[in-house]
């Protein structure tokens, strides 16, 4: 661990002063020959915005993983937001969406502020954008306990039908869709908007909701009386106090002697990659010590970190570093997945797959990262840009399509057995009679599937991560660039 | 000559001191958070950090350790940063665990985190 920290350092200060260059042009060249990549740490914090894309040309050439699948364009003919947004591969995948559909950036200000774990202002409601376009739905799909939205009573499956007034459902305007932002998305704690919503009942009521800095509880739901022993967890992000509480829901599971456990991460977007392999060996136990969870792989220049194994002990995130962790020791689990179910934990599917643990699907194709980035600061601006992918035991990490229930309907990832099911908001989550729970159940004792209704983004309609918030089934946080974004926009 | 050994006594007894100091600093809670001790708190983790934080309302009311992200990638190979609180004498301080830094916090009253 310490010399893969070590290494990670390295690879860091490499990306973040440059090297590798291929000439010895001075930082204040203004031709450009194509092919010649001068270091990009000789362009860096020069803010003219020929000096900034020729940073982002070198560092591209440098770092990227898919260095050599970019065109190499003159970097005095575009702005630089115009420019960055070339220096990706054009590629597309088996499915025909985009090979890199996560290339962006983001306010370095904004980027490095920091917040205590899990908090972040808001009202403790999950949305979920079932139809982004006129007429549009807006779901909830969980709340956090002791959070404004709990507060004004609301639960999954309400409807947001005004926000201040606004027509949530049919409203287009840029003003409208600015105020349902405004609303729904506050920045800050001590906002007060109003609501009108609808409730799973049909009951149409107004609440007015002060936004607050929000505390996360990021595991939720630990059931342990399923029918036929069966255990369920609703994991939600991959912050540094979910390794207290996976550890605390684990050794409940543990005490209560689970058969098989349905591991809920349809709204889970990822996060701390180290949080998904503590995970996944809980789950596996015995069958992981010593194996490979995931190796880190960069561009050629670069090479890989050697291999990460499944940590048997808490990484100190928020317990005391070097404590046991405890072990289900399962030879297989359910997962229930939607397209908000991404990166880390993906890997969580990834990884136990490569050790041979039986992965069943029960949901929607996952979003598809097997990537990541480490976030590149320069003039004021915060770069990112794919770096790596993350490969398991047996080196696969080629699911850019994501993973899909081997009976999806339409463009699917990489198939997983399982059942196609979409998110059912009428059913509380963990309750047996929800339909992803229930399909994962019924999955459990007969091996058969209801007919399929998970949602699969049809080929090409993944253009990119700002797109992908549009779609439906997305998930509406204020965690991540990619999710901060507003999601509602004039169509 | 005749100095040295109640130079030496004094310096014993100093260090005895600082010891028995060291001995008493425990780990701490917020007892009574307020408006003023939140600043506090907030003021000290920004300027450990040199970034602006985002806190609870009840940071650091319910056990002595606070654990505070940069913004995370969704595969993020990091670490967040770890602060705890403790208690010496009538002083609560927040000691910054990555650099050890320890910051006194104004306006604010502990007490010992019972284990």
């Amino acid at each position: 661990m310490a010399a893969h920290r070590f290494l990670l350092l390295a690879v860091m200060a490499l990306a973040g002063c440059g090297g590798g260059g291929s000439s010895s042009s001075s930082s204040t060249a203004t031709g450009w020959v194509a092919g010649v990549f001068p270091p990009s740490a000789s362009f860096a914090g020069q803010c003219s915005m020929l000096a900034e894309n020729n940073y982002l040309r070198s560092w591209t050439n440098e770092n990227y993983l898919w260095f050599d699948e970019v065109v190499d364009r003159n970097p005095a003919l575009s702005t630089t937001p115009a420019y960055f947004d070339l220096l990706k591969t054009t590629a597309t995948t088996a499915s025909g969406n985009p090979k890199d559909r996560f290339h962006f950036t983001f306010d370095t200000a904004a980027w490095n502020a920091f917040s205590q774990s899990g908090v972040s202002p808001g009202y403790g409601a999950e949305l979920i954008v079932v139809a982004s376009t006129p007429p549009r739905r807006i779901v909830v799909a969980y709340t956090e306990p002791g959070s404004p939205a709990t507060g004004a009573s609301l639960a999954r499956g309400a409807e947001i039908l005004t926000v201040d007034g606004v027509d949530a459902v049919n409203n287009n305007t840029s003003s409208g869709v600015d105020m349902l932002n405004a609303g729904l998305f506050p920045d800050h704690a001590g906002e007060t908007h109003t609501f009108t919503v609808r409730d799973i009942g049909g009951t149409t009521r107004t609440v007015s909701m002060q936004s607050a800095n929000v505390t996360e509880t990021p595991v939720q739901n630990v059931i342990t009386n399923l029918p036929g022993q069966v255990g369920y967890l609703l994991f939600n992000d991959h912050i540094a106090t979910a390794e207290t509480e996976l550890v605390s829901a684990i050794n409940t599971l543990k005490a209560a002697s689970i058969t098989d456990l349905v591991l809920d991460i349809r709204y889970n977007g990822g996060g701390f990659l180290d949080i998904a392999g503590e995970l996944a060996y809980m789950i596996a136990g015995s069958s992981a010590v010593g194996r490979t969870f995931e190796q880190t792989v960069f561009n050629s220049k670069i090479g890989a970190f050697p291999p990460s194994t499944f940590p048997t002990i808490t990484l100190g995130f928020s317990l005391p570093e070097g404590q046991p962790l405890p072990t289900l020791n399962l030879p297989r689990v359910f997962v229930l997945t939607g397209s908000s179910t991404c990166s880390a934990s993906e890997s969580i599917i990834n990884s136990l797959r490569g050790i041979g643990v039986t992965v069943i699907q029960v949901g929607s194709t996952t979003c598809g990262k097997p990537y990541g980035f480490f976030p590149q600061d320069n003039c004021g601006t915060t770069y990112f840009s794919i770096m790596f992918r993350g490969v398991n035991a047996v080196g696969f990490g080629d699911y850019a399509d994501g993973f899909s229930p081997q009976n999806t309907v339409g463009a699917a990832g990489t198939q997983v057995p399982g059942c196609s099911v979409g998110d059912d908001f009428t059913h509380a989550l963990g309750d047996p009679a929800e339909a992803r729970l229930a399909a994962a159940l019924n999955y459990r004792s007969t091996s058969t599937c209801p007919a399929p209704s998970g949602f699969a983004p049809p080929s090409g309609a993944r253009t990119s991560v700002r797109a992908t918030l549009a779609s439906p089934g997305a998930a509406v946080k204020s965690r991540a660039p990619w999710r901060e974004n507003r999601l509602l926009r004039p169509q | 000559m005749a100095r040295e050994p109640a130079a030496a006594a004094a310096i014993a007894i100093l260090l005895l001191s600082a010891c028995a100091a060291a001995q008493t600093e425990v780990p701490a809670r917020i007892d009574h958070p307020t408006t003023e001790s939140r600043a506090a708190l907030a003021k000290a983790v920004s300027a450990a950090l040199n970034a602006p934080v985002t806190l609870a309302d009840d940071a650091l009311t319910r056990d002595s350790v606070l654990i505070v992200e940069k913004r995370r990638t969704d595969r993020d190979l990091g670490r967040p940063e770890r602060f705890q609180l403790v208690k010496a004498g009538r002083d609560c301080i927040l000691v910054h665990e990555g650099t050890g830094k320890r910051t006194p916090l104004a306006s604010t009253t502990c007490v010992p985190v019972v284990p």
